[in-house]
């Protein structure tokens, strides 16, 4: 649950998922179980560009890094990972799961990992648009307080 | 889309009062029962059955939107009620 094996956070939180989105015509998988969060899409480089329009939307703002640094970090505060996946593999990984020295220079935080290979191959503006469609997903969970 | 069914299993997990904290719209009002419930050991299910959503792709009312349709199953619990299903 966390890089290392340390202790799980102190709200964390168990997701179950098995979801189809079509996300402005892009088919999108989400399947969860327990602290892992799977995403898959066969349009990864559509499915960013449909998902900056509806960030976009929401603050009317294009997001940028501090949005995923936020939701990467948000995600690891309740233990959760998610992966991004798409047909050239895996593009985006965020949460408790990750440890990323690159993730800290590039993105803004260690929580977030960028997969070269992947993420080359879907091209677009990929990681932060991606995480936004995790967003959607962490909305719908809010946030513990205790 | 079905309403979220949210049942509540343990409540007795300490005092708390979702009155304490000023709400201010549905959004606010939505983490607070989520705070308030979770914290009484609660499992919050959805269901999405053809919910379809319309995001503008600017700003205007005559703006062109975007579609997103969701059909399945989400369901959140705090990790140490997770086994108790």
């Amino acid at each position: 649950m966390t890089p290392g094996g340390g202790r799980p956070p102190e709200h964390a939180l168990d997701v179950t998922a098995d979801l189809s989105v079509e996300v402005d015509g892009v088919p999108v998988r989400v399947q969860a179980s327990g602290a892992e969060i799977e995403v898959t899409s066969p349009d990864v480089r559509r499915l960013f560009a449909a998902v900056r329009v509806a960030g976009g939307a929401a603050t009317q703002a294009a997001p940028g890094r501090a949005e995923l640094a936020r939701v990467a970090d948000t995600l690891a505060a309740h233990g959760l990972t998610a992966r991004l996946d798409g047909p050239s593999g895996r593009v985006l990984s965020l949460g408790a799961d990750v440890d990323s020295a690159a993730g800290s220079a590039l993105l803004g935080t260690r929580r977030a990992r960028l997969h070269p290979a992947g993420a080359l191959r879907s091209s677009g503006p990929a990681p932060v648009a991606a995480a936004l469609l995790l967003v959607a997903l962490a909305v719908l969970a809010g946030r513990r307080r205790r | 889309m079905t309403v979220p069914d949210t049942t509540t299993r343990d409540a007795a997990t300490g005092p708390r009062d979702i009155k304490s904290h000023e709400t201010t719209s549905f959004a606010d009002l939505g983490k607070e029962m989520w705070s308030y419930l979770t914290g009484k050991g609660a499992a919050i299910n959805y269901e999405f059955v053809d919910m379809t959503v319309e995001v503008p792709r600017e700003t205007g009312p005559e703006a062109p939107r975007a579609t997103w349709k969701l059909n399945g199953t989400l369901r959140i619990t705090t990790a140490e009620n997770a086994s108790r299903g």
